[in-house]
């Protein structure tokens, strides 16, 4: 078997601990016995198992490798779902029925068997249903009729449900795991907004949104909402996942006909392009996710019609990494 | 960036890897019309997932005849149905691809 020296002209160092600004290189640590290389971040949008139905706004929760997908609007005609599907990172499984058909409305959750969704429409409603990974059953509703949130997440024990129509779309309320509470107001309305997938009644964030095209975004401490830095390009029907301080927004729509693939990353203090859904879409299922890994779910284009593909995101970060074998 | 066209049915996970989409630029248009970065890597995908190459003129007319399909559909749909009530929905526009 060639050795590394062969394929590469000079050996792997032997070091004690492990070198800085070294990206590209490969070193054996004998501090720790491995192998050791420093790897260049790299961030792409992949296709993922495509859905069975094509679907716009629907509502999702979990990660990129254990997500639900849960109701929508299909195209034409135009009817809600009440169908929910289960993703394990390779295949979508269907998975029990709502009991009340709907899009639009928010989820929270942190895997596929534990999460629950909120509002919707139509009709616009304050209904909430919690999974289990087996089943779905009816729990207390939000305090207030809503669809097109602003934003969801958090999980099924703790979480935030933020604006939405109709109304102001300014109001907010967390979720507990037994009731809603109306906590503070946004600064503004952010309809159909990206927002944290994994945030927490204590640290939630929205980007972008309607009415008009947004590039706006606050965050909330716990206290009160903070207007923080704006998105590079303004649009609505975005998705987003992930933290306050690492968070992605992706697609959404920026003029009447343009719709976007544009994919922003937020690190807890600026947004910066970094990557592009192959398929440009708004409307997504969402809020599924982390800003290192999460799914673009169905949607739809304009002039296109709903789409049934996925798109799987992730963002590995520059750092050090031990070589294992399997 | 120079780009090249193809038809292409997406088959879902592995149609457009990581690895691919960090070695060419891609776009997704309706018509399943993909707009690949023209460079070996972008050539090697189309040939790994069965494309069909077209001149620009023919994928834009493919995209054109969807477009005409949906701006039918938009024409014969119930003023009900329209933007009111799903917000951002307009009538199909043509547009030039890449």
């Amino acid at each position: 078997m060639a050795d590394y020296k062969a394929i590469k002209g000079f050996k792997i160092k032997s070091l004690a601990s492990d070198p800085t600004a070294n990206k590209g290189q490969v070193w054996y640590n004998t501090t720790s016995d491995t192998l050791k290389y420093d790897v260049v971040g790299a961030a792409a949008w992949a296709s993922g198992a495509s859905v069975s139905v094509a679907v716009e706004t629907g509502m999702s929760f979990g990660t990129s490798t254990s997500a639900i997908l849960v109701g929508g609007m299909t195209e034409s005609p135009a009817v809600a779902q009440n169908t929910s599907f289960s993703y394990n990172g390779t295949a979508w499984t269907e998975e029990a029925t709502i009991d009340t058909a709907r899009r639009w409305g928010g989820g929270l959750g942190a895997s596929a068997t534990a999460g629950l969704i909120v509002g919707g429409s139509p009709p616009s409603m304050a209904l909430t249903e919690v999974y289990n990974g087996t089943s779905w059953t009816e729990v207390n509703p939000i305090n207030r009729n809503v669809e097109s949130v602003a934003g969801s997440g958090g999980t099924v024990t703790a979480g935030l449900c933020a604006g939405g129509e109709p109304g102001p779309g300014i109001q907010v309320e967390t979720w507990d795991g037994t009731n809603w509470t109306e906590i503070t107001d946004l600064n503004a309305a952010h309809n159909t907004a990206a927002a944290t997938a994994f945030g927490s009644p204590t640290a939630f964030q929205v980007a972008g949104g309607a009415p008009s095209y947004k590039a706006t975004s606050e965050q909330w401490n716990g206290t009160a909402w903070t207007e923080v830095g704006d998105l590079n390009v303004a649009v609505y029907g975005n998705g987003g996942a992930g933290t306050t301080t690492s968070m992605i927004s992706y697609g959404g729509i920026k003029s009447p006909a343009v719709v976007v693939g544009t994919t922003e990353q937020w690190n807890g203090t600026s947004w910066t392009e970094i990557a592009d859904l192959s398929q440009a879409r708004l409307y997504m299922a969402v809020y599924n996710g982390t800003g290192t890994a999460a799914l673009a779910i169905s949607g739809r284009g304009n002039p296109t019609p709903n789409y049934v593909n996925v798109e799987a995101w992730d963002n590995e970060p520059d750092g050090v990494k031990t070589v294992t074998t399997s | 960036m120079a780009n090249t066209y193809c038809t292409a049915t997406n088959t879902g996970k592995g149609f457009l890897t990581h690895h691919d989409r960090n070695m060419f630029d891609v776009e997704a248009h309706i018509g399943d019309i993909y707009v690949v970065e023209n460079n070996n890597h972008g050539i090697s995908c189309i040939n790994r997932v069965g494309g069909t190459a077209k001149v620009k003129a023919d994928a834009q007319a493919i995209v054109d005849a969807k477009i005409e399909e949906h701006q039918a559909s938009w024409d014969n749909l119930p003023e009900e149905d329209k933007a009111p009530i799903f917000p951002g929905r307009v009538r199909p526009e043509k547009y030039t691809l890449p």
